[in-house]
């Protein structure tokens, strides 16, 4: 049977220290047990580490609505229409669909992340055509398709990858194989518009190079014994 | 049919639902050390056992449109091994919804209740119910007794025990709804995560008697006034708001005034206080003015008032057809400004739980803990048994000057005490 010095209480034979002062418990006339009951274990709960996402997302949606509020304001105030103010607007909107799907979903998939990411930026795109009103019209002809080719290629080697159709050193082969693609489709769309004729030009040596990669990578991932020494000396 | 059965929550519960998983306090322990090592197997068989008697215990919370409600839980109750931070906020599908968690440890078992579930006396009944019930299968024959809150597992529930006690008292000739003002909190450093501190003092019964009848109080009323004092000094050593009123919220049971056999929430506070913008007070001041306050307002008629004041919300139409979600967003802001911003600290009172023979040979000690609190940082749970007081003092900051002055004044008053805590 100990007391604290200090405080004059008992102190159970679990306690090292006294919990209410902190000094340490010395009884020479009955050392400390070996194993003392104690009140209380030693284990903790695991913490489960709770992001709450949806939290993000109105935390986004406040930092982007804020602003563009205040744009929208000062610009009809100053000039009695929407203006520039409206580039501002169609900017912050395309950011938010950008980053707020991603924090609406539990467990974020293509889907609902990828389309109103190429959603929104044809949106915006269409509108700054529509603002600036140029000449030559370039969102139908060259903007849309290019989004368009880049929504597919992206969700295509995405979806190839997640669902484990393509695994491995796979995966950057057709990571560059798409990357090809796309450089095609952009010199494709451009020669298209310019002078109306289906020709390829500088995409060749883009387009060539990539394969090749490709390929050297999609060797790679048949041999067993080549993957393994790489990955033995390049892991991470 | 048991798992179809759905409840409405209380007068009371209707709030823990909203705090659940804030700062604020919303669970309590309630534990039996034994004098004999805990076996989990029989323990999840007496625990199942304790179910099918109390199937209103074995419920989760569910959102309907308007309010929460429970619904009978078709998962079984699993046991669990006790930690060192019991009483961490109810995570949504934590435990598979249930509202309680029956933990062990070598010698102890213990339930940590969510408020909305029941209070300190319906959990006491659940809590021996359950000790019994281990107790019998594990070949030490315990007879129930209602009287002394052991319900016997092979009867069948009784409605009488799931009754709205509140509904059914509060008469509505006149509502009493103090105003309040902001009072005095204790401010620390926070633990982290959350963590608190569990300090718990023992004393024998007789000396704590004879010290609050040498003041001419109850014994209650002593701790309060003990803890008051001290809240009181340290607001007026640590350069706090020292014109803060000091007030400490003390659950009352209402089935002393009320009876009623029900097992789920029955309880209001009495709030005493003192104003230290007054002027000094000494500690026999201080121990007058819990006495007579609690003497003044602990009767029926003003619990009555109190309890009109609770249930006439529920009750006006538009309240009731408002959205849950508008309800809860209400709430929170109503409870942030008059709930626990009216009271310094929580001091509970178990009072004397009288085991019968048959039990208490089995029984070292029962342990009340109430959960932890950011508003409140300090709280204190009271509950003696075999002769011997049990406060427990939990708190989730690390300073324990509180705790440390309100020990040692007891230790003055010529009780002995005996010091546990969490950490070691």
């Amino acid at each position: 049977m100990s007391y604290c010095v200090n405080c004059g209480v008992e102190l159970a034979p679990s306690e090292k220290n006294c919990p209410l002062c902190g000094v340490e418990v010395i009884n020479p006339a009955q050392p400390a047990p070996e194993k003392p009951w104690q009140p209380y274990p030693h284990r903790d709960d695991p913490v489960i580490a709770q992001i709450n996402r949806r939290f993000i997302a109105a935390m986004i949606t406040i930092a982007l609505a804020f602003p563009m509020a205040i744009c929208l304001a000062i610009d009809y105030t100053y000039s009695g229409q929407l203006g520039w103010s409206l580039f501002v607007a169609g900017a912050l909107s395309m950011l938010w669909c950008w980053l707020a799907p991603a924090f609406l979903y539990k467990k974020p998939f293509f889907l609902p992340v990828m389309l109103p990411i190429s959603g929104s930026l044809l949106g915006f795109l269409y509108l700054v055509e529509y603002l600036t009103a140029p000449a030559v019209r370039w969102f139908v002809p060259l903007a849309m398709p290019l989004v368009l080719l880049l929504t597919v290629l992206a969700g295509a080697v995405t979806l190839l990858a997640r669902h484990q159709v393509i695994r491995g050193f796979a995966v950057p082969a057709a990571i560059l194989i798409a990357a090809g693609l796309m450089a095609a489709g952009t010199d494709l769309l451009i020669t298209l518009m310019h002078e109306q004729r289906w020709i390829l030009s500088w995409s060749w040596f883009v387009f060539l190079p990539s394969l090749a990669a490709a390929a050297i990578f999609l060797l790679i991932a048949r041999r067993q014994k080549m993957r393994t020494e790489i990955l033995k000396r390049l892991h991470i | 049919m048991r798992h179809e059965a759905w409840y409405r929550l209380d007068n009371v519960a209707k709030i823990y639902p909203v705090l659940a998983r804030s700062r604020h306090l919303t669970m309590f322990r309630l534990s039996a050390t034994l004098t004999i090592p805990v076996d989990p197997v029989i323990l999840q068989q007496a625990l199942d056992q304790t179910l099918e008697r109390l199937p209103f215990f074995a419920v989760r919370l569910r959102r309907g449109l308007f309010w929460y409600y429970f619904e009978a839980n078709p998962h079984p109750a699993r046991i669990q091994e006790d930690v060192r931070q019991p009483l961490r906020p109810l995570l949504p599908g934590e435990h598979d919804g249930y509202l309680l968690s029956v933990r062990y440890t070598e010698r102890r078992i213990a339930v940590d209740f969510f408020h909305a579930l029941t209070d300190g006396t319906g959990g006491t009944v659940f809590m021996k119910t359950l000790v019994a019930c281990y107790l019998n299968l594990a070949g030490h024959p315990v007879k129930p007794d209602p009287a002394h809150g052991i319900l016997d597992c092979h009867t069948p529930f009784e409605p009488a025990e799931m009754e709205d006690a509140y509904k059914r008292y509060a008469k509505f000739h006149k509502a009493h709804r103090p105003s309040l003002s902001r009072a005095f909190q204790l401010q620390g450093t926070l633990k982290p995560g959350h963590h608190f501190q569990i300090i718990s003092g023992t004393m024998p019964v007789e000396a704590l008697s004879r010290a609050a009848k040498a003041h001419r109080v109850s014994v209650t009323e002593l701790l309060v006034g003990v803890a008051m004092f001290q809240i009181y000094r340290l607001q007026q050593k640590g350069g706090f708001k020292i014109d803060a009123p000091v007030r400490i919220s003390v659950p009352i049971n209402m089935r002393r005034f009320f009876p009623s056999q029900t097992l789920r929430n029955f309880f209001l506070y009495a709030l005493p206080g003192i104003e230290p913008a007054y002027g000094d007070y000494s500690f026999d001041e201080i121990l007058q003015a819990v006495h007579h306050f609690m003497r003044y307002t602990v009767n029926e008629k003003y619990l009555n008032a109190m309890m009109a004041a609770n249930v006439m919300p529920e009750n006006n139409w538009l309240i009731r057809i408002s959205p849950l979600i508008l309800k809860n967003a209400i709430l929170r802001l109503v409870y942030a400004a008059t709930g626990e911003a009216s009271f310094s600290a929580t001091f509970s009172n178990l009072g004397v739980q009288n085991l019968p023979p048959d039990l208490a040979q089995w029984i070292d000690h029962l342990d009340f803990l109430l959960g932890p609190s950011r508003c409140t940082p300090v709280n204190g749970a009271v509950v003696s048994s075999n002769g011997y007081v049990v406060v427990n003092l939990t708190s989730t900051i690390v300073e324990t000057d509180f705790q440390r002055e309100f020990f040692r004044h007891l230790v003055r008053l010529g009780v002995p005490v005996r010091i546990a805590s969490n950490l070691n």
